[in-house]
């Protein structure tokens, strides 16, 4: 009778995976602790723990307006620069924007009353008017991320007179699409209760959220694959760098936490309206400025309907989309984003500009 | 440190060699016996992994001499490392069984299930299948021991506590759960009665949790039983092609493959987002009732308590508020005023909106110019 497979062969390849898993604990020694955030950079706006850092130019004459990133709240913005040729911030330097990335810190007992209007109307607002001032201007381009993305759409509502353009990156505005996992675990969560027990959001209960949406491969599949590549110090140090960044997910701030899970994930206002800031309406109808949306097809945290949705609902007529085939962490990373993302988002505003 | 790196350099070689003898043994025993693939276990010679257990023990020394970044990269390596092993000896054991069978591939796949039942799933060992969290903990557990751990650091009682809790079987409640249920019925008397009465809402809102805890791993469970009934189906469906599986690798890629399906069909029903919403709730009430106490207790002693703590930041929270509103208000006093052309546009309401075309996936990253996508628009003046 045929075998799926040979015992002999079981045999031998257990002992070949323990013979990588041995040598490749030795190149990790070598390798010692990764370095995150390459682009040179300087900081030159604070505010609590808020740090506004602005990128080194690589073009003599970079773009007249700047770009301020948005990131989420959820982990770090060094995603965006996590090695010297996985960097949408260097790949935008070097298509003449000149970029400025917020950093929002990592939020102790001390923040727990920090709104999402503190973030939107005054962090945010704060960075955009220094930024504005620092250059002569009165409005610049954004670019928001994520979570970062929702708040830029937010903040380009209230604030239209200090938006030039803005750009949104795998953006969740429709939380209640189908497919959207994260959103029907959030439904049941008694989130007051939560945020009344524990203040600041701790970062390990988002990580078990994430890991919890595909356990199988995020635990067990990715480390074994890493036993394939561990003779490799390149592909090691590539390997580091993306753990370090997935499990350094700050505390959330517990006011906005509960807004966000709130009013964006329970509620959905940012579609089906009600949604107010601050005490001030916002509406994606009052997003007039030119908008390009770019959406991962491939992604498992913010579906692409969800992203897909701003076309419905957003008020400008100056609107544009990039579908990029993959997930949510390869559009910052991977090869083929590094060649197509940054400079279509370039590209877009520099016809913008003109 | 360099003493350290030394003496794990020295383990390596040792039992790197120790491997690589054992391996050539096994393969000479098993040949000289005429006995192919050998009737004993080489995953278990004598009773005893002679794999696992060194790589256990080399893994601590290594794990001291590794750089801060890579240690919990080393622990979840070797974690997978053990599971992996489990698997292989799992594996070895069907296919010895499958040797002697001469039937069809329904045969084999039977034999299959029943192994792989027996097992408790692929690279679990029997006796720590009655434990969920050690079981769950092979292939898949890392949700789930994350979430043990944030359990833990919120709560003064050890994750241990929850093990105490679990029934011995479906109908027989544990010793402890006995004990809680016991204390749950004395009635509140005397001068204590108050903190009685509150210690015996703390037990209610632990076994509450306990329970819901218990539940949803029930569900997970669920996961480990469709994920062998999918395994088995796609390697039977495989051999019925006459194609088998390329290595151990392949076997666990598949077994990845069947897990994450049987995993989506459990997280897609109901009960999944329902159940897990109860845990993460009835750990926040228990929490919250457990502060309650702890405040009580520090009030008692004249000690500072997080509510108010709480109350402090919030004061400061609300003064830095206020600070802020004030400096904005002066700053936008002190700028000049903006030309009315320019505000007349910024305050220009929404227009009506056009019909936009779908923006379908496309296999490349092209963004759409906006005369295309906006064809039956006019055109936009870009500084209105």
């Amino acid at each position: 009778m045929q075998l799926p497979l040979k015992p002999d062969q079981v045999l031998k390849d257990a002992l070949d995976f323990n013979r990588k898993i041995t040598h490749g604990l030795m190149t990790l020694r070598e390798v010692g602790d990764v370095a995150v955030g390459t682009a040179p950079k300087e900081a030159v706006y604070r505010e609590d723990k808020l740090v506004l850092y602005r990128y080194r130019p690589s073009v003599d004459k970079p773009a007249k307006t700047p770009l301020l990133i948005v990131y989420a709240l959820v982990n770090r913005p060094y995603m965006t620069d996590l090695q010297e040729d996985r960097s949408i911030i260097r790949n935008l330097l070097d298509h003449g924007e000149d970029v400025y990335l917020i950093d929002w810190g990592y939020p102790d007992g001390a923040d727990r009353f920090l709104e999402l209007d503190d973030y939107i109307n005054r962090y945010l607002h704060h960075c955009v008017q220094f930024i504005c001032k620092a250059h002569g201007l009165r409005k610049i381009n954004l670019l928001g991320i994520c979570q970062g993305g929702t708040f830029s759409l937010c903040y380009s509502a209230l604030h239209p007179e200090r938006v030039a353009n803005l750009v949104t990156m795998v953006t969740p505005v429709d939380f209640h699409t189908p497919n959207n996992t994260l959103s029907d675990w959030a439904r049941e969560l008694d989130v007051d209760q939560l945020v009344d027990t524990v203040g600041n959001v701790p970062g390990e209960l988002l990580n078990w959220s994430f890991l919890s949406l595909k356990p199988f491969r995020l635990t067990g599949q990715k480390y074994a694959d890493l036993a394939d590549i561990m003779d490799d110090p390149d592909k090691l140090r590539n390997f580091l760098r993306m753990e370090k960044w997935i499990f350094d997910s700050p505390d959330q701030a517990g006011e906005a936490f509960r807004q966000f899970i709130k009013y964006f994930y329970q509620q959905n206002r940012l579609v089906t309206g009600g949604l107010e800031i601050g005490g001030r309406a916002v509406s994606l109808d009052q997003v007039t400025v030119p908008v390009l949306n770019v959406y991962a097809t491939e992604d498992h945290l913010v579906p692409p309907e969800s992203s897909m949705a701003l076309e419905k609902h957003v008020g400008t007529r100056d609107y544009t989309t990039i579908a990029f085939p993959g997930g949510h962490i390869g559009i910052y990373v991977s090869g083929r984003s590094q060649k197509e993302v940054p400079p279509a988002i370039a590209s877009w505003l520099q016809e913008r500009s003109r | 440190m360099t003493g350290m790196k030394d003496s794990a350099d020295a383990w390596t070689q040792v039992w790197m060699d120790a491997q690589k003898q054992y391996l050539d043994t096994w393969m000479r025993l098993s040949g000289e016996s005429r006995e192919w693939p050998g009737t004993r276990s080489p995953f278990a010679w004598g009773g005893t992994s002679p794999w696992s257990e060194p790589l256990q023990q080399w893994s601590r020394l290594m794990t001291q001499a590794l750089p801060r970044d890579s240690r919990d990269i080393s622990t979840r390596l070797f974690d997978l490392g053990k599971s992996y092993l489990g698997m292989g000896e799992t594996f070895w054991h069907l296919m010895q069984q499958a040797q002697n069978l001469t039937g069809s591939t329904t045969d084999w796949q039977e034999a299959m299930k029943d192994a792989l039942a027996a097992a408790g799933g692929l690279g679990l060992a029997k006796e720590e299948c009655a434990d969920p969290w050690s079981g769950l903990a092979t292939f898949w557990g890392l949700p789930l021991n994350n979430w043990q751990r944030f359990a833990c650091s919120i709560s003064p009682f050890p994750g241990e506590m929850e093990k105490a809790l679990r029934p011995d079987s479906a109908v027989q409640p544990s010793d402890m759960t006995r004990a809680m249920r016991q204390f749950l019925s004395l009635p509140p008397v005397g001068y204590t009665r108050e903190w009685q009465e509150q210690a015996q809402e703390w037990v209610q809102h632990y076994m509450d949790y306990a329970r819901t805890l218990q539940d949803f791993m029930r569900l997970l469970g669920t996961v480990g039983q469709r994920t062998t009934e999918l395994f088995s189906e796609r390697l039977a469906a495989q051999l019925k092609e006459g194609e088998s599986l390329d290595g151990l690798r392949a076997a666990y890629n598949l077994w990845i493959d069947c897990g994450e399906e049987a995993y989506a069909e459990v997280v897609a029903t109901p009960d999944f987002p329902h159940l897990q919403a109860q845990m993460v709730n009835s750990l926040m009430r228990l929490k919250r009732h457990e502060q309650e106490m702890v405040n009580e207790v520090m009030t008692a002693l004249n000690m500072p308590t997080r509510q108010e703590m709480d109350t402090s930041h919030k004061r400061v929270y609300e003064l830095q508020r206020q600070m802020s509103a004030l400096q904005d208000t002066v700053e936008d006093l002190a700028a000049p005023q903006e030309p009315p052309g320019e505000s007349r546009a910024n305050r220009e309401p929404p227009r009506a909106r056009p019909v936009k075309r779908k923006a379908p996936a496309s296999r490349k990253a092209v963004a759409r110019k906006p005369a295309a996508a906006k064809r039956r628009v006019q055109p936009k003046t870009k500084k209105g």
